[in-house]
């Protein structure tokens, strides 16, 4: 009995250790992790990429959180959608993103990715910097963190590439595309 | 004589420039949904609507038909010659020359980047070009090798216009340049002083490389080959997360040089 107590109060800790993701002061050193085990996989260049997908999301999908992302995208609309328009939006949004990630990991050929520390620069957020060496440039990538309000849980809510907002893009293309057309349409077209 | 004259013009057309800006601003549409406008109903979205940008004010784009038309023209231009010469190009070439060419033409530009770093009197760029040049033009070998980002001096790289932009003018109205893609007012009036600081461009300066515009043309031409030989399939990769192409690129250039300026 008390053997099986413990065995459940272990994969609680092991499971609840998963769900509340990264703490803040281990952004810098999960993000890290994460990072150089993606580069790894991707420069074993024997599997083709479509076969290393599974892993590369299992690695990213604990600290992305894309249904805030969704949400963000389409600004004020959200609040107008019905709850079945918000999933499916949601839904559809998620796999572009992945769709368009997985899409420029091809043009992955061991260029190194650098982390230049991580920042508070609010109380619910955290940017944490880093650069990858290209052939012949450097770029930028931010990762951007908040801190949800319920479950106190750092997740990515945005990431910057060579200077410009992920979210931000698209937010201002579904605002334009909604001013001429339905959200419907917008599923429908994502 | 000829170098007074397009100080002339850029001042003519600085002059200019400065009177549309004021326009603008007085008709009280502006250009960039820099800061968001939206404040959240409810403090329950833990404060993104503050964040971005809504930009339900449209953009003021009064050359919209032309610009459009333009990035369809530079988009035929870049799937039809550009791509598949760079494409040949890049099965001839060996990447690492390719890389070496492109270390080279950047060094090159090192007047370009250190004077603008100079007149947004930013000390620690100025220094970092310097020790760029410096290292990548003697343990480099003339610039073949980036040894400086290698140590760990990255680039920092200005032009004209993000010295404009430090300096308060406004990007002013967007405007798509052929061959060279999306830019602005402001960014547009500054290529000549980045054609006149660049080695590489030919306005009559004693220290540029080219003995004439076509050779000056010749040079870039390679660039723009090499640069894209670099980056096969981006364009194409990055065409496929637009809903539309032209917003698309407008958006992102003006995103992109903002915080360029910013910094």
């Amino acid at each position: 009995m008390s053997r099986w107590l413990i065995s459940v109060i272990l994969l609680w800790a092991v499971v609840t250790n998963i769900l509340f993701a990264v703490p803040e002061n281990k952004i810098e050193s999960v993000m890290h992790q994460k990072i150089h085990a993606i580069s790894d996989l991707l420069k074993e260049k024997r599997t083709p990429l479509i076969k290393k997908k599974g892993k590369i999301f299992a690695l990213v999908d604990d600290v992305f959180d894309y249904k805030t992302m969704a949400r963000i995208a389409l600004g004020r609309t959200w609040k107008t959608l019905t709850p079945d328009q918000q999933q499916l939006f949601a839904k559809k949004f998620e796999r572009k993103l992945k769709d368009s990630y997985f899409d420029k990991l091809k043009f992955y050929s061991d260029q190194k990715v650098v982390l230049k520390g991580q920042k508070k620069v609010k109380k619910n957020r955290i940017k944490l910097y880093s650069q990858i060496i290209g052939k012949d440039d450097v770029y930028d990538v931010v990762y951007k963190f908040y801190k949800d309000k319920k479950s106190n849980d750092w997740k990515i809510y945005d990431v910057d590439i060579a200077k410009v907002s992920m979210i931000q893009t698209y937010r201002k293309q579904f605002a334009d595309f909604l001013r001429h057309k339905s959200v419907d349409e917008l599923i429908k077209t994502i | 004589m000829k170098s007074y004259l397009m100080r002339l013009l850029l001042l003519f057309a600085l002059f200019i420039y400065e009177g549309m800006a004021a326009d603008l601003e007085n008709n009280g549409s502006s250009v960039a949904c820099a800061n968001g406008v939206a404040v959240s109903e409810d403090g329950s979205d833990n404060g993104f609507d503050e964040e971005f940008s809504s930009c339900d004010q449209k953009v003021y784009d009064p050359l919209e038909g032309y610009n459009r038309w333009m990035t369809a023209f530079n988009d035929k231009l870049f799937l039809y010659l550009l791509d598949p010469v760079a494409d040949g190009y890049s099965m001839v070439v060996p990447q690492p020359v390719r890389i070496g060419i492109s270390n080279v033409i950047n060094n090159l530009k090192f007047p370009l980047y250190f004077s603008n770093n100079l007149l947004q009197l930013k000390a620690e760029g100025s220094a970092r070009e310097l020790a760029r040049f410096i290292i990548n033009s003697t343990i480099g070998l003339l610039g073949l090798i980036d040894v400086a980002t290698q140590i760990g001096i990255k680039p920092a790289r200005e032009d004209f216009g993000q010295t404009l932009g430090y300096w308060g003018v406004g990007s002013g109205i967007p405007i798509v340049l052929p061959f060279l893609g999306p830019s602005n007012l402001r960014d547009t009036l500054s290529l000549g002083a980045d054609w006149a600081a660049s080695p590489l461009s030919y306005t009559g300066g004693s220290y540029q490389i080219p003995n004439n515009a076509l050779e000056a043309s010749g040079i870039k031409a390679v660039e723009m080959i090499n640069t894209t030989s670099l980056h096969l399939g981006e364009y194409q990769s990055l065409k496929k997360d637009a809903l539309d192409w032209y917003t698309f690129l407008r958006n992102s250039y003006e995103e992109k040089r903002r915080k360029e300026i910013d910094e």
